[in-house]
């Protein structure tokens, strides 16, 4: 039952419901009803009946006193006025019979079996009614009253007929009111089901389900609708940066080629030239008979495997700095700047020295190559003429600010676009991974400032991931 | 005048054997209750079937009298009716056999063996407010108001209205419906 009812459609639902609680009403009031008449009806029975017995034994006093049974007798037959009396007596004071009525289509007397001076009973489909018959505040007699209950059982009949077509008939007129009015409810449900259904089928995220009135049916498709719109908000969000992270992807693969071919013309060009020229000089040593020829081409041998360590460690500190492993990441931040300054002649200010705390070395890197790019940026895309870099620090948090004097940018509209906002999209992201965020606060002409704010205790499952 | 003895013992007796056989017949008067035994409550009764005209009666809370010529056939028939009410007033019982002792009465049973004395008794008794009763043919003829008669072994009672009216009594409908009328003195 329950479950054949969870599956209905709603439209049924809602008429079904309609229904039982009209039919319960109805039926819950008739039978207080019925109850109600049938226990005043008998009660109006009942005292009609003591009222008639009560005037009988009223008339049957001197009859009763003077013990006139003929008298008797044909007091009580004027009971047959009665259809529904069947059969009477009168007792006299000692419940002896002194006269009895009988209608006449039934067959045999029905005497009490039992005889008490007041009161009814009901047997056998009848009224047993008993009266005092009472003479100068003496009882002197009794008259009982068998009356026939087919009055009763009529009216029950034809109150059962009543209600069962009331309520055929109110079930009806209800089902058809719930037919019509249940579609108010229904319909916005249904359409908002199809809409859903079309989406799931289709993927057209621009459909829009119709809603009318402010009820929770209304707010129900209004929330559907918001929901579709933050949706396709989200998804034209997340193919922007599906197609941020490809290119980012492809350009980290052509950074890391650009930069092996800067690495191997490097290598080709300085340290392989040293060590092929100090190669042939030293080849040179075997055919020189003369000391001092030999002792001059040592030493440029010795001058060009110097010149050759030294491009090296300069090549290997562009690759992965050691001062950053080395003295940490402040020392490395000012050295930066200095390099910066002197390989871009820009004007770059260092304020450090207020971290506390070491910084771990993924964080580290992470942070020195964001300034490094923010740097590069206010040089080459900014104009800058001067930057800070202030770093500070607390417990449990770096924060370094880079500040430029540049043209700046309008934030909302240059940061996703151009390569400019490339860096700074690829910065945000790395900060993210790290549990960290990037702060811009940029205006046309008014330069650029860019606030790097990391948790120093970076959860190693973040990194890890 | 005196009160009758209580021989309630011997009535009782009776009175308890009838009150136990509670036959389902339609008899009006049981074979085992005596005729004067009947009679004596009947006599009774009569006190609340019959108005009196105003101050007959004396003062409220003043006896009924009923007065009985002869009490010896009642043999005792009244013991257990004494102390008995009617219209608020106890009912008391007197033996007398003359006018005087018979004229204070307000019902008087005449059952005198002598046709003359009833007749006489009745003549002198006709105008006073005193409810006559007898029990021979012929006794609402010569004036009395109620006559017990004995139609087939049941006491059944005439009443002659006119001289009811003469004495200034005034009969229920429901005495006279009980009673067979003999009031032109046809009984």
């Amino acid at each position: 039952m329950k479950y054949w009812f969870r599956d209905l459609p709603i439209k049924w639902k809602l008429t079904v419901v309609s229904l039982v609680v009209t039919s319960s009403v109805l039926l819950a009031a008739s039978i207080a009803f019925f109850v109600y008449d049938q226990v005043s009806f008998r009660k109006q029975l009942l005292n009609q009946v003591a009222s008639l017995a009560g005037v009988v034994g009223a008339n049957s006093t001197a009859a009763l006193t003077f013990r006139d049974a003929r008298v008797a007798e044909r007091i009580l037959s004027t009971l047959g006025t009665e259809r529904h009396v069947m059969f009477s007596v009168l007792y006299d004071s000692k419940d002896t019979v002194l006269a009895t009525y009988r209608r006449p289509d039934i067959e045999q007397d029905l005497y009490p079996s039992l005889v008490v001076p007041n009161g009814y009973h009901y047997h056998a489909g009848r009224l047993c009614v008993f009266a005092p018959v009472v003479l100068e505040g003496e009882r002197i007699g009794i008259v009982c009253l068998i009356y026939s209950m087919d009055p009763v059982y009529a009216r029950l009949g034809r109150y059962a007929a009543v209600v069962l077509t009331v309520l055929g008939a109110s079930i009806l007129a209800a089902w058809a009111l719930v037919s019509y009015l249940q579609s108010y409810v229904s319909r916005p449900i249904t359409r908002l089901m199809e809409t859903a259904d079309q989406i799931t089928a289709g993927g057209d995220m621009n459909l829009r389900a119709e809603g009318e009135g402010g009820d929770e049916i209304g707010a129900l498709v209004m929330g559907f609708n918001t929901m579709l719109d933050q949706i396709e908000v989200r998804d034209v969000e997340l193919r922007e940066h599906q197609k941020k992270l490809r290119s980012l992807a492809a350009q980290l693969v052509l950074t890391e080629e650009r930069e092996r071919r800067r690495i191997a013309s490097g290598i080709h060009d300085s340290i392989c030239q040293m060590l092929v020229v100090a190669n042939m000089k030293l080849s040179m040593l075997s055919e020189y008979g003369d000391r001092n020829a030999v002792i001059q081409s040592i030493t440029e041998a010795e001058d060009l495997i110097n010149g050759a360590l030294s491009e090296a460690r300069s090549l290997t500190f562009q690759l992965s700095p050691p001062v950053l492993y080395e003295f940490g990441l402040d020392e490395a931040l000012h050295r930066l700047t200095e390099q910066v300054a002197s390989q871009y002649e820009l004007n770059v200010v260092f304020e450090g020295g207020q971290s506390e705390r070491e910084v771990s070395e993924d964080i580290s890197v992470i942070l020195y190559r964001a300034v490094r790019e923010l740097l590069i940026n206010a040089y080459k895309h900014a104009s800058a003429e001067c930057v800070v870099v202030n770093v500070t620090g607390s417990d449990n948090r770096v924060r370094i600010m880079v500040k430029d004097d540049g043209i700046g940018f309008e934030p909302k509209t240059s940061i996703p676009r151009g390569s400019s906002g490339f860096g700074l999209f690829s910065i945000r992201e790395r900060l993210s991974h790290i549990g960290g965020k990037m702060v811009v606060r940029a205006a046309p002409g008014a330069g650029t400032t860019v606030i790097l704010d990391v948790p120093l205790a970076a959860d190693d499952a973040v990194l890890n991931s | 005048m005196k009160l009758l003895p209580r021989v309630a013992v011997a009535a009782g007796v009776v009175l308890l054997a009838a009150g136990m056989s509670r036959a389902q017949t339609n008899a009006a008067a049981p074979g085992d209750v005596s005729e004067y035994r009947l009679k004596a409550v009947f006599l009774y009764n009569f006190a609340k079937f019959a108005d009196w005209p105003d101050g007959t009666l004396g003062e409220p809370g003043e006896p009924i009298v009923v007065g009985v010529y002869d009490a010896k056939p009642f043999e005792g028939a009244f013991g257990d009716l004494e102390g008995k009410r009617a219209k608020g007033r106890p009912l008391i019982l007197l033996e007398g056999q003359t006018f005087s002792e018979l004229e204070g009465c307000h019902i008087v049973f005449l059952n005198a063996p002598d046709d003359l004395l009833i007749k006489s008794l009745l003549q002198r008794l006709r105008s006073r407010p005193v409810l006559t009763v007898g029990e021979r043919t012929g006794f609402c003829r010569w004036g009395g108001i109620v006559n017990f008669s004995m139609q087939e072994g049941r006491v059944r009672l005439q009443v002659n209205r006119v001289a009811a009216e003469k004495a200034g009594l005034q009969l229920s409908a429901q005495l006279l419906e009980v009673s067979e009328l003999v009031d032109k003195g046809d009984d």
